[in-house]
């Protein structure tokens, strides 16, 4: 059964579906011009006859049936679009498709965000790569400039350390020979000269050497055992006659003498420096260097009558290559307070300052360290000391020093000479140059110990690296030197035999 | 100026997603910008009316053809993706010219941006064309190269760099498109 309805119903009916539905529908002109149209197109941001409808046809040809299947509108609402022709009827009807559209958004926007975050975390992953890579790049670069920093204060470390032993080692032995001599006018004056230069020069090597091997921590050190009193004689020895050309009180004293298992060596760089600094700078009054042990800790104070100094100046004292006044006539690298605190930091103490201006300053360098109460320094005595070197120069030098200290000197200039001498003499300490020409000083020193030998072989080396130390050390040597030869050093290392 | 003198040109937008289709319609349109990435569904028709005039001192016949004319340009911005969807084959029926566009620092988008496009040109025919390579601003942090540029320039004749978030080239590449549909 059908049945018609009445016109007045189907137009209501149209009226109520297109307006709850949203739907717009424009009948088209064979010019392409809206006819007529139906429908609430202002639902959708459109004039009246909606002319924009034909902006979203353009270019489409009067029978072609295309479905957009989603068309967003300025006002932000959405539809289906339908271009239609039939029987030689040309329309466009419009569905509003907010919801599925508003869900499609939402999803896509999800889809595209996260494939955008995964393109930019592929991005940041190669940048974090390539600067991976170019890490890798410049630590094998500083590395191979670190190798040649290394290769080079190795090479300068030979090269200056030879002629400098040589020409420190000749000063000594002239010095003996003119204390014995009746004086001659002026020639002690000129060899204090040559001496002050010699000194500074080597002053000035071992503070880049020391500023290189800290900076590498490379520095080795080598506890030796030594009085307390020795370190403190030695430094009055050395300043008292630097303080009474200036007029300056120089006192060096410490509480309670104990036999200290230190770097002496290190220990008196230090303390060199901060009473060297003391001295430069003051200009009336005194420098005093007070010293003593306690609890595992040693400290020292170096305290002078000087100018003072600012907080500022004081704080960026430590700083390399820093001088209190750029302009100053006082001489220095600019090294020494920084290669001092540094030292004392490798050997686990540290330096402070406390200066005021106008009023001095006091260094006190503190460090931890043991003491060895059951041991007693060795006396010097005429030991037997066999001295292995192909350099003859550094033989005779070394020979000449020694005997000059009261040993009983012998010499080989080879490993088979060395290993005859030692069955001959059995000496106490073998003085063992570890580059004997193309034979090589740790071979010596193994052979040594297959025939038995159980005396004291210091090795002796132009190179100061740790490799070379640890070589010889493990080649059966008890202690190392390098040149330029220490021979305060040097003699403490024969009398601990 | 009468409007219903001014002849309507279908210019369709084909690139991947967020390569800033939506943003240099946009500018250009509005003048108007926004860093929020607010994904395109299906297409967005926006329209400009471009008055094609001489350049004063420049001698050049394609415009000095439609000097004097205007044309509305019916700009179809489609949502991304990296082909040509059935929908989209639709979308682009009647278009009477491209732009391509791909983000200058996605390299990717530069291979869709010319893939779309040569999809485009397969189903209605060669049609003229601009390749914009945008987001010209965060120049520093581009992967598409010069090589890859000059790749592209054998394919489109037109490659410009823009920004919509300065603006940088956009009216040209529009109007530049223009005058070759008009």
């Amino acid at each position: 059964m059908s049945f018609l309805l009445p016109p007045v119903v189907r137009d209501y009916l149209n009226e109520v579906w297109f307006e709850q539905r949203s739907m717009f529908c424009a009948l088209l002109t064979d010019q392409g011009t809206i006819a007529q149209s139906l429908g609430p197109a202002h639902v959708f941001g459109l004039s009246v006859d909606a002319p924009e409808i034909l902006d979203m046809i353009a270019g489409l040809g009067p029978d072609e049936h295309v479905v957009i299947p989603f068309v967003q509108f300025g006002n932000g609402r959405a539809a289906h679009l339908h271009h239609a022709a039939r029987a030689g009827q040309r329309f466009v009807l419009l569905f509003a498709a907010d919801n599925t559209f508003a869900e499609m958004g939402a999803q896509q926007q999800l889809a595209n965000e996260l494939a955008l975050a995964n393109v930019r975390q592929a991005q940041t992953i190669a940048a974090l790569t390539q600067a991976q890579q170019l890490l890798r790049d410049s630590e094998r670069e500083l590395k191979r400039t670190h190798d040649l920093k290394s290769l080079f204060i190795s090479k300068m470390s030979h090269e200056f350390g030879t002629p400098i032993t040589a020409v420190l080692g000749r000063m000594r032995l002239l010095e003996g020979v003119l204390n014995a001599a009746p004086a001659v006018a002026g020639v002690a004056e000129h060899l204090n000269v040559v001496r002050r230069g010699v000194l500074h020069l080597h002053q000035l090597v071992q503070s880049v050497l020391d500023e290189a091997r800290l900076e590498q921590g490379t520095l080795r050190l080598e506890p030796t055992r030594v009085r307390l009193s020795a370190i403190v004689d030695d430094l009055l020895q050395l300043f008292s006659a630097v303080a009474q050309e200036k007029a300056l009180k120089f006192e060096a004293v410490f509480d309670g003498d104990h036999l200290l298992w230190i770097d002496a060596l290190r220990v008196k760089q230090i303390l060199i420096n901060l009473v060297s600094n003391g001295l430069k700078y003051t200009h009336q009054g005194k420098v005093s260097l007070y010293m003593h042990w306690r609890e595992g800790r040693l400290t020292a104070s170096v305290t002078d009558t000087g100018p003072g100094m600012t907080r500022e100046q004081s704080s960026s004292l430590f700083q390399p290559f820093k001088r209190l006044n750029e302009r100053s006539s006082v001489s220095g690298t600019g090294l020494g307070l920084a290669i001092s605190r540094e030292l004392a930091q490798h050997m686990g103490g540290n330096i402070e300052v406390r200066s005021t201006l106008g009023d001095g300053t006091c260094f006190i360098f503190t460090m931890p360290c043991e003491t060895v109460a059951s041991l007693e320094l060795g006396q010097s005595r005429a030991a037997k000391v066999l001295i292995v070197d192909d350099d003859t120069d550094i033989r005779e030098l070394l020979c000449a020093v020694l005997n000059q200290d009261g040993f009983n000197v012998y010499e080989a200039s080879n490993g088979a000479e060395a290993e005859e001498r030692f069955r001959t003499l059995s000496p106490d300490v073998i003085l063992l140059d570890m580059q004997l020409g193309a034979e090589h000083g740790t071979a010596v020193a193994r052979k040594l110990r297959k025939l038995g030998c159980v005396s004291r072989i210091v090795a002796l080396s132009a190179s100061n690296s740790d490799e070379t130390a640890r070589l010889a050390l493990t080649s059966g040597c008890d202690a190392f030197l390098s040149k330029p030869v220490d021979f305060t050093r040097l003699k403490e290392l024969m009398q601990e035999n | 100026m009468l409007l219903a003198n001014v002849e309507p040109r279908k210019i369709c937008l084909l690139g991947d997603f967020a390569v800033g289709k939506t943003s240099l319609v946009s500018r250009y349109v509005h003048n108007v910008f926004s860093d929020r990435y607010l994904t395109t569904v299906g297409v967005k028709i926006d329209t400009r009316i471009v008055e094609m005039s001489q350049i004063p001192g420049k001698q050049n016949p394609e415009v000095d053809a439609v000097a004097g004319r205007s044309i509305k340009l019916v700009l179809w911005d489609l949502a991304g993706a990296a082909n040509l969807s059935a929908p989209a084959r639709a979308y682009i029926q009647g278009a009477h010219g491209f732009l391509a566009v791909c983000d200058g620092t996605r390299r990717a988008t530069l291979t869709t941006a010319l893939a779309l496009l040569n999809s485009a040109r397969e189903q209605i025919g060669t049609r003229p064309a601009v390749l914009l390579v945008n987001k010209q601003d965060l120049y520093e942090s581009w992967e598409v190269d010069q090589d890859s540029l000059d790749s592209a320039r054998t394919r489109v004749a037109n490659v410009l760099a823009t920004s919509a978030k300065t603006g940088a080239n956009v009216d040209r590449a529009f109007r530049l498109l223009a005058e070759q549909c008009a």
